[in-house]
């Protein structure tokens, strides 16, 4: 079983992450069309009349500021920022897993020390309890929330509590590290196709579409 | 022609795409005038309202009851003023699929009505 998991389960895994991602890159550049710059007839008006007609770039810039989650809701953002950095960088920094890449391959990534891991890990189930919270108590969060978040809560979850429980052999090791390599594998395969599928759309989004908030001002896409 | 098949159909998978990537996460709820003008009634958040309307559109493969439908007229004409000034943190263009919503509605021979 643990052969099977470790091996060849991980790699099928990594594989359907990988063309998942894949996937839905080419979806996204198949349903987005490159907007073609507006057709200009007659005469152009003068920049005066334009910074006439039009808010100057600071009052844009104020209105863009205004509007973001930054100063709407900082302390969110601020939290929410924080879980999603130790998220990707807890596992890929964690010792036990690069020493099973150097078993596989020969090469020993960059790792925190067990003791930071621990740390990160306890932060990201304390996370976890935090969007559990707004979930059933937060009035606006609850409006939206359906059976199938708290189904991708767990398989986000789980993951992380049950490398935590085999790292400190709370439970018997051998189903721990089972679970854990099996659950983090569903993981891996539910991020393209679930609503994890925003990790990759946060980019695409905000870099290739036309809009107020994409990142400087490089998008130049359109979905109609 | 069935019209309703033609809305959905044209868009079908640029409306499942949204509704699988909003992470209901409630980050557009402040962006919206209506919303905080309501006194932060959930109902009136953007992604409540895309959710609630062009989502059960969708969900229901079109075919509506009547108080789903009137239910739908509400939210995209009451409760959104398609001002576009929502922010959603992962780019979803909330507005447009409002307006998909009351396209669909039109063509179900709903509308705002001023009485
Ligand atoms: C940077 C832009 C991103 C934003 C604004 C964003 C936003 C969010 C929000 C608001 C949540 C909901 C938390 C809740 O349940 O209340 C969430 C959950 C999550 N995101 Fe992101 N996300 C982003 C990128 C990513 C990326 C790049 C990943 C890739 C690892 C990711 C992985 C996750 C995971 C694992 C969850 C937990 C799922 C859950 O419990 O509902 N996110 N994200
Ligand atoms: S900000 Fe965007 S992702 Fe978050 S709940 Fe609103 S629509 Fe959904
Ligand atoms: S477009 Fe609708 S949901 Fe968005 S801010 Fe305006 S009224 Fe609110």
């Amino acid at each position: 079983m643990y052969e099977l998991v470790r091996g060849p389960l991980a790699l099928v895994s990594f594989i359907i992450f990988f063309l998942g991602i894949i996937y839905q890159v080419v979806y996204f550049f198949k349903n987005t069309t490159k907007q073609e710059p507006a057709k200009i007839y007659g005469p152009l008006p003068s920049k005066k009349e334009i910074s006439s007609l039009y808010p100057s770039e600071d009052i844009k810039r104020l209105a863009r500021w205004e509007g973001s989650a930054w100063s709407m809701e900082p302390v969110f953002t601020i939290l929410t920022s924080i879980f999603h950095i130790l998220v990707i960088i807890t596992p890929i920094f964690l010792l036990a897993h690069n020493i099973l890449i150097q078993e596989s391959w020969g090469i020993f990534p960059p790792s925190f020390s067990e003791r930071v891991s621990d740390i990160l890990t306890i932060t990201i189930l304390a996370f976890g309890v935090y969007f559990l919270y707004r979930r059933l108590f937060v009035s606006k969060i609850k409006a939206i929330t359906s059976g199938g978040d708290f189904f991708m809560f767990l398989i986000v979850f789980i993951p992380y509590l049950t490398g935590f429980l085999a790292y400190h052999q709370i439970f018997p090791y051998k189903t721990m590290i089972i679970i854990h390599m099996i659950s983090g594998e569903i993981m891996l395969i539910c991020i393209p196709f679930s609503k994890l599928k925003h990790m990759i759309f946060f980019f695409l989004n905000r870099f290739f579409i036309k809009s107020e908030y994409s990142f400087f001002k490089t998008g130049n896409r359109v979905w109609t | 022609m069935d019209w309703n098949r033609e809305v959905l159909k044209k868009y079908k998978s640029k409306i499942k795409l949204a509704m699988s990537v909003c992470a209901r996460c409630g980050m557009c709820a402040q962006s919206c005038f209506l919303y905080m003008a309501k006194d932060k009634d959930p109902e009136y958040m953007p992604s409540y309202k895309m959710i609630n309307s062009i989502g059960l559109i969708y969900k229901k493969k079109g075919r509506l009851n009547k108080e789903e439908l009137e239910k739908v007229r509400e939210i995209a004409w009451e409760k959104c003023v398609l001002c576009t000034r929502c922010y959603c943190s992962l780019g979803i263009d909330i507005p447009w699929l409002i307006s998909l919503a009351r396209d669909y509605c039109r063509l179900n021979g709903v509308f705002k009505t001023y009485d």
